[in-house]
């Protein structure tokens, strides 16, 4: 709670700074700090404490607080390389911030929901910011398109989810988490057409917000269209707010009707995985290759919500592991793009040509995000798909498995050409050795980098803290 | 850190020692290289002495705990950082690390990007060694996979002119067999129990740690053992073990469930055997290792032949028929055919190429095939032999890569139609290349001879000794001895004899001098190995026998 | 108010919820006019609405249309900032058919 109304006061306090002209340095550095405060103080004061229910409204258990300290960490770091995002808009900078921040708000409330409503205020909290930056380039038509999209695709997807929560409401009387549980304990063969529409909404309307197919068609144009630094904020934080919220939800509500629900999340787990890999092999433009690549990722985040049966908090450690390594590689690699950006006002594979020659330590960078992305060893990216893999074959999803390593080869063939870009072509002009980036970049950069290593070395670190 | 943990991870202190250096030290990043290599290859000497040649197992053990999995109902898996020696790895090992210290030399010229290369040279270093030094699965696949990442940079990066296409290939490929070995690796892992740590986990205590494991196994068959307190593992020694293995798994020894016609056990077998027989590699997965010799720089491809290949058949050895012999006596005559087969088509597409090096390329698919055939016949002679061979083809590879690259260097053309008479022009070249190919195609008193032989008598007695394979393979395998003294022969007579001609004329018999002073610092030590294990095969034989011996019994009396 | 309410049956309230938000879903995914496919969103959040008012007097439980002014509070920001995008898109393209927003394709 004091999490939620530290940062919405911070949110309020950059807003106001902008009417007054305070420097924008100094406003990043007070949120930065800010940020990463409220990190130590709901991991010191939340992690095993009894007192962390708020009316039923929100429970900042040791799940929601490891997923909120995923979240306030992967901001504060973007919010490091955000440099050059801002360096284009020129005014209103500080509103941006305030945008930013509010949407984190609304990303806390939804890992720490107790209640439905809880579950909508977020998801609303979090997007409507979210509509404005993706179009924050307004003469930008890429930009303003790919804004209105996400626009009416969420504005959809609340209704679907909305509609989900009135009948799941109509059926059990309840938006309370755990009545809504205990409801179903005591009726765990009800399958009345009202729950099981209600349930179905539910899943679509998580799905549309992990961008799960077969309701991700939304995410590559607006992943394309928005600037870069929005793309980075909504492929990992928006991202691991979404599985948050996504597993909270059928973890903890629905867990004991599951077996209506596990065989929609297999289809909908290889499907994701195919899809979003297979197209991904024909893209040209990274951050729309990314966008597939993130889809694909989903699938796999998706397959350890089939743990639900046998395995109680494997799950949460898995889950949590590759939430974890997903956004560090992902933000390692989106750091380099918006490096590269700097310079080449293009977002085509072919703009990193030469990249590692030009600047090998963004080609490293480059290297092990990718490697760690891709899923190969000694990176976390490996482990994190070895840990789901092992639950998969575990819970006697064979064919699953099967689909997902023949999935994790075409990877490699997608992610590579992005590599082979970097490493064997020549560049086709000086631009690239331009990049100049600050002592803090190259900090931070090479800190996530050892971070992907020794998560891929020492995951009990993260892995076995539930 | 003792001795093999320090054999593993020196070069990563060298790497961090070249990434401070400054950009306009290039010349000093090869010196450390050279210094590192070097400080492994007296480390391993250091390992053979303190070697006990009598004791057939695992020694110089270094074992911790390294990753635990609470499954919660499940139990817990635990994954060790395991690392030890035996007869199967220890020479390999040695190999290794003397390679590796030639290669350096080899790429003494390198001046593009020289960080780069030995740093990546370096990495592969540490992957390689720790491939072969690993005793838990998991640490094993590490180590396995993580070469793929700096080889793939080699290859592309200081290749020739396809080397995208080449570097990509072997990447999918290799880690399309990897990724095999994954699958097999997640079925084992829920499959088999640690018998000390699972003890520990039931508060139960022996007089002796023997006594303590017979009573947890024996717990473990009456199904006594709750499932909260297993301790799966991935340890290959344990999962090695009958007894360890829980009732009702699907690979459990007694599992009679039956997929695709197939029981548990052998698809998995079956998925380590194709996961490795891809990096050995043998027919018909075999095909991309001539486009990633060709395209590979020179100190590349005698990594590439000499160490990288045997990581392939040595996990063979390692993991598959450690962990299911009961599934390589059901299995060895696939292996064996395709053993066979990969001897005689590749001796064939030896004979039919043009490019000196994709015949050499081709020459070692045909050799890595005797060591397949050895070990599918799984006798003590023929698993001895196939080790012996892993050791004597790294070295004549090794060679033979070299001797290519030198004329390569000179006018950057390795057709064989381009070059006639080169035993006027190059006398030593020509000497050394005539010793190698002999010492290749198996003459006696070299050591191509020594573990071909081996792994003949052994294939020849399986029949009557295990009954595992018919003497039919042998006498298949015999006709590829003749087709590679054929295609050597047949390329000394065309390159080195008659009248000296070159296809441009004076331009290149101006460069075509003989072998520099750096070539013959690293080819002739090579020569002198190949000669020295082929007079006295002892020398790898006492380090070698031991446990092979030990390994052929434990698959007969599964 | 709940007796008014409950003179109709509870199936009656959810066949009309389920109708206007058919019309809805429909509209959002056949209508080419942004400020139109808008429209049709807000149908299916007034369906919504509707709904959750008949379940919350049936149950007599008072949550459900506490949840209502969620609903329409949220609804009010989603309008204005929608609003905001269409016009911006407007200003550039001079048109609000979504039909001319084709640029993103891989």
């Amino acid at each position: 709670m004091v999490a939620l109304i530290s940062l919405s006061i911070l949110g309020v306090f950059s807003m106001i700074a902008g009417l007054f002209n305070v420097n924008t340095k100094a406003v990043l550095t007070i949120s930065i700090v800010t940020i990463l405060g409220v990190l130590g103080f709901t991991a010191g004061f939340h992690w095993n404490n009894d007192y962390s229910r708020f009316y039923d409204m929100l429970n900042f258990d040791n799940y929601a607080v490891a997923f909120t300290c995923a979240i306030l960490g992967s901001t504060a770091i973007l919010l490091l390389f955000s440099e050059h995002f801002f360096s284009n808009i020129k005014q209103y900078i500080t509103e941006y911030y305030s945008l930013i921040i509010f949407s984190v708000v609304g990303m806390i409330a939804m890992v720490a929901f107790d209640n439905l409503a809880m579950l909508f205020l977020g998801i609303e909290i979090m997007s409507v910011p979210l509509y404005i930056l993706v179009g924050s380039q307004k003469k930008n038509l890429l930009s303003n398109e790919s804004s209105l999209k996400y626009f009416l695709m969420g504005a959809f997807t609340t209704g679907i989810l909305l509609m989900g929560i009135t009948l799941i409401y109509g059926e059990t009387g309840s938006f309370d988490l755990s009545t809504i549980q205990s409801y179903f304990q005591e009726n765990a063969t009800d399958s009345s057409p009202i729950l099981l529409v209600g349930l179905f909404f539910l899943l679509a309307a998580m799905a549309f917000k992990v961008s799960a197919a077969p309701f991700h068609f939304w995410t590559p144009d607006v992943y394309q269209g928005s600037p870069t630094f929005i793309t980075a904020f909504m492929s990992t934080v928006v991202k691991i707010a979404g599985f948050g919220a996504f597993f909270r939800l059928f973890y903890i509500c629905f867990a004991p009707i599951s077996e209506v629900w596990t065989t929609a999340i297999w289809v909908m787990a290889a499907l994701t995985i195919t899809i979003g890999s297979i197209t991904a092999v024909f893209q040209n433009d990274i951050k729309r290759l990314l966008a597939y690549s993130s889809i694909s990722h989903a699938g796999y985040m998706l397959i350890s919500l089939l743990m639900v049966k046998n395995v109680e908090s494997e799950a949460f450690g898995a889950i949590f592991y590759y939430v974890i390594s997903y956004s560090i590689s992902s933000i390692a690699l989106f750091s380099v793009i918006m490096a590269v950006q700097k310079v080449k006002d293009s977002s085509s594979i072919d703009a990193f040509k030469g990249l590692a020659k030009a600047n090998p330590l963004l080609g490293i960078i480059a290297a092990v995000s990718i490697a760690s992305l891709a899923g190969l060893p000694p990176t976390a990216g490996f482990l994190a798909k070895f840990y789901i893999l092992k639950s998969t074959v575990e819970s006697g999803y064979v064919w699953l498995a099967l689909i997902a390593v023949t999935n994790a080869i075409i990877g490699i063939f997608y992610y590579f050409k992005v590599l082979i870009a970097i490493y064997f072509k020549e560049a086709e002009d000086q631009s690239l050795s331009l990049i100049a980036s600050s002592l803090a970049y190259k900090i931070v950069a090479v800190l996530l980098v050892i971070g992907i290593l020794v998560l891929g070395i020492f995951p009990d670190l993260v892995y076995s803290i539930f | 850190m003792d001795i093999l943990s320090l054999l593993v991870f020196a070069p990563l202190l060298a790497i961090f020692f070249i990434l401070i250096l400054p950009h306009n030290q290039s010349n000093f990043y090869k010196n450390i290289t050279l210094v590192s290599t070097s400080i492994q290859f007296l480390l391993s000497l250091i390992v053979i002495n303190r070697f006990d040649f009598s004791y057939p197992k695992i020694q110089l053990v270094e074992k911790f705990d390294w990753i635990t999995i609470n499954m919660q109902s499940l139990g817990y898996l635990s994954i060790d950082y395991y690392l030890g020696v035996d007869g199967l790895n220890l020479a390999l090992v040695v190999l290794s690390t003397f390679i590796f210290m030639i290669g350096v030399v080899a790429s003494w010229n390198v001046k593009e990007n020289a960080k780069a290369y030995f740093c990546l040279y370096l990495l592969l270093t540490a992957s390689v060694i720790g491939c072969f030094l690993a005793l838990d699965l998991f640490l094993f696949f590490l180590f396995f996979e993580f070469m793929l990442l700096p080889m793939y940079f080699l290859i592309g990066m200081w290749g020739g002119p396809r080397r995208e296409y080449a570097a990509i290939k072997f990447f999918l490929y290799t880690l399309a067999g990897s990724i095999f070995i994954l699958i097999a690796m997640i079925g084992l892992s829920i499959s088999a129990i640690e018998p000390l740590e699972t003890a520990e986990q039931m508060n139960l205590t022996g007089e002796t740690s023997a006594d303590l494991i017979a009573n947890v196994q024996n717990q473990l068959q009456l199904q006594k053992i709750p499932k909260k307190a297993l301790v799966h593992t991935l340890d290959i020694l344990q999962l090695s073990d009958k007894s360890n293995y829980i009732k009702g798994t699907w690979l459990s020894w007694d599992n009679e469930t039956v997929l695709w016609g197939l029981s548990a056990r052998a698809i998995v077998f079956l998925l380590l055997l194709i996961g490795f027989l891809v990096k050995v590699p043998s027919f018909p997965v075999h095909t991309w290792l001539p486009d990633a010799h060709v395209e590979a720089s020179t100190p590349i491809s005698v990594i590439l032949a000499s160490l990288l290949l045997k990581t392939g058949s040595y996990g063979l050895l390692r993991v598959a028929y450690t962990i299911l012999p009961d599934q390589a006596i059901e299995f060895g005559w696939l292996v064996a055919t395709l053993g066979v087969i990969s001897i005689i088509y590749a001796a064939y597409n030896a004979l039919a190429m043009n490019d000196l090096k994709k015949m050499i390329a081709y020459s070692s698919i045909s050799h890595m095939g005797f060591v397949v055939l050895g070990i599918a016949a799984a006798t003590a002679e023929s698993i001895s032999g196939a080790v012996f061979q892993m050791v004597s083809h790294g070295i004549i590879s090794a060679a033979l890569f070299l001797l290519v690259g030198v004329v390569y260097d000179r006018t950057h053309n390795r057709n064989i139609d381009s070059y006639r008479g080169l035993a006027s022009k190059m006398p030593i070249y020509t000497t050394l290349t005539v010793i190698t190919f002999f010492a290749s195609l198996g003459l006696p008193g070299f050591s191509g001879f020594i573990g071909e032989v081996l792994i003949l008598l052994g294939a020849f007695a399986a029949h009557s000794h295990n009954g595992i394979i018919s003497s039919w393979f042998a006498v298949g395998a015999t006709f590829g001895i003749l087709l590679s003294a054929a295609y050597y022969l047949w390329t000394l007579q065309r390159m080195f004899f008659g009248k000296f001609w070159v296809k441009n004329g004076s331009l290149w018999s101006k460069k075509l001098t003989d072998l520099t002073f750096q070539e013959r610092i690293i080819l002739f030590p090579l020569v002198f190995l190949m000669i020295l294990f082929g007079l006295f095969p002892h020398l790898i034989l006492n380090i070698v026998s031991p446990t092979c011996a030990l390994l052929a019994d434990f698959i007969i009396n599964r | 108010m709940d007796s008014i309410i409950r003179v109709i049956p509870l199936n009656y309230y959810i066949f009309l919820s389920a109708a206007i938000f058919c019309i809805g879903v429909l509209g959002v995914l056949l209508r080419r006019n942004a400020i139109i496919i808008f429209m049709s969103v807000e149908l299916m959040l007034n369906s919504v609405n509707l709904l959750l008012s008949a379940f919350s007097a049936y149950r007599s439980d008072p949550s459900g249309q506490v949840f209502v002014f969620f609903i329409m509070a949220v609804a009010a920001a989603e309008v204005a900032v929608g609003l905001a995008i269409i016009v911006m898109i407007y200003r550039n393209t001079n048109s609000v058919d979504v039909n001319l927003l084709d640029k993103l394709r891989g």
